[in-house]
């Protein structure tokens, strides 16, 4: 009977022992990228875009503007990979929503921490845009609104949202995204810049039916 | 299925409630508790999952003679397996158009609890080559991460398990060790790309007769 104390002290090791993967992986493997295409739209035909220079940002209680230095190296990179991909920027400001000659618009949205609680989906959580609600996100300033998102998201880490909508359908009440990016995990943790700008440019390299080039 | 199920819980229960009737078994320890270290290994669909062997692991086994060859008693387990696959491209389960990035980490959890039953070949020697057959339910818990987000369920399921293995007695009627396969078999447990958890388990342990 003197052994059962060991075994006890064995039995918690080993329990003890069983990986927490959100204690056992770094910044970088926690990151996540996640591209949803509206698959009945035709991405081929499209090529003026106009992109918002500020990002939305979803706090608690509210919704602000944001214009950070990362902000703006952010919607850089995502400009950047737009042109890469042979889109033609407008040279509208953001809220002109009359000009006729843009084709998509791009809308950047982020959430930090744990102010966005999102849903769950019959018990399972998913933390990526596949498994959005529907949820009408005004943007400040511009006077008509983006929805389709809800943002899904289990975890403490933040996230920034790229939005791709179709312009001639930006005054119908209801809209959803012809293409969006979650990129997860990357606004907490180390490097924050690079591994924001990486999620960029991942997102737009593993959705390559958005290359106009070819 | 049911019927069978039903029909060894019975047998089972009829055993260990021999169990209390009291020491005519004529064996003269009849208890017998094992703490074994357990590894696990996975098979189908459970290994499509986590393909990783499991080197977390260990369980309690508790039996009781009714006579010399035959013991009746109960299993306490728990297993944990684990593996993490490199950044990749995943399609989403539920959504085919969605494509992901990330690291995948894959655990599964598996706690049975169950009634067992043992026949011995041979007594009165240092080896006591057995085998077993058990029967309860498995707490099963799965989780799936992508990045830092979780995908998980738990459920409790009916399951089964067969044992082969030999007891090697150190001092003899007291003391010893004890080494085996179980085979477990969860059937009913359906989730994500798992219809039905298999594994098996090495244990080695020390036991105590009593």
């Amino acid at each position: 009977m003197k052994n059962i104390p060991c075994f006890l002290v064995l039995l918690i090791g080993i329990y003890s022992c069983a990986p927490d993967p959100a204690q056992e992986l770094t910044s970088y493997d926690t990151d996540m990228v996640a591209t949803w295409p509206d698959e009945e739209y035709d991405f081929s035909r499209d090529s003026v875009f106009i992109l918002y220079d500020k990002i939305l940002e979803l706090q608690e209680d509210t919704i602000i503007l944001s214009d950070s230095d990362l902000d703006r190296k952010i919607i850089q990179e995502v400009y950047n990979n737009m042109i890469a991909y042979g889109y033609v920027p407008s040279d509208s400001t953001a809220t002109d929503t009359t000009n006729p000659d843009i084709d998509i618009a791009l809308v950047l949205t982020k959430f930090q921490g744990q102010n966005i609680q999102g849903a769950q989906n019959g018990g399972t959580w998913y933390g990526y845009p596949a498994y959005w609600n529907p949820w009408y996100v005004g943007y400040p300033g511009t006077g008509w609104y983006f929805p389709g998102y809800t943002y899904i998201y289990s975890y403490q880490t933040g996230a920034v949202v790229i939005a791709m909508f179709d312009w001639s359908k930006r005054n119908q009440e209801t809209q959803i995204p012809i293409w969006e990016a979650g990129i997860g995990g990357v606004l907490e943790g180390n490097d924050i810049e690079n591994r924001v700008l990486w999620g960029v440019d991942q997102a737009f390299g593993q959705s390559s039916y958005l290359d106009q080039t070819n | 299925m049911k019927k069978l199920y039903i029909s060894l819980i019975l047998v089972t229960i009829f055993a260990i409630s021999s169990i209390a009737r009291d020491g005519d078994s004529g064996v003269e320890n009849n208890g017998f508790f094992a703490f074994n270290y357990s590894m696990g290994t996975t098979f189908g669909s459970s290994n499509e999952f986590i393909g990783e062997p499991s080197f977390r692991g260990f369980n309690f086994d508790y039996r009781r003679k009714l006579n010399p060859n035959v013991s009746a008693g109960i299993l306490l387990g728990y297993q944990h397996f684990y593996e993490k696959l490199d950044r990749d491209l995943y399609q989403a389960p539920n959504n085919p158009g969605v494509t992901i990035s990330s690291v995948q980490s894959r655990l599964l959890s598996v706690i049975p609890v169950t009634i067992q039953g043992h026949y011995y070949f041979v007594n009165d020697s240092r080896f006591e080559p057995y085998l077993g057959f058990g029967i309860g339910v498995y707490k099963l818990e799965y989780e799936k991460w992508w990045g830092a987000a979780e995908d998980a369920n738990d459920e409790w399921k009916l399951g089964m398990n067969g044992q082969i293995g030999t007891t090697f007695a150190i001092t003899p009627d007291y003391f010893g060790i004890n080494l085996g396969l179980v085979y477990h078999w969860v059937p009913s447990y359906e989730y994500n790309e798992i219809d039905g958890v298999t594994f098996l388990n090495l244990n080695l342990g020390l036991y105590l007769n009593f």
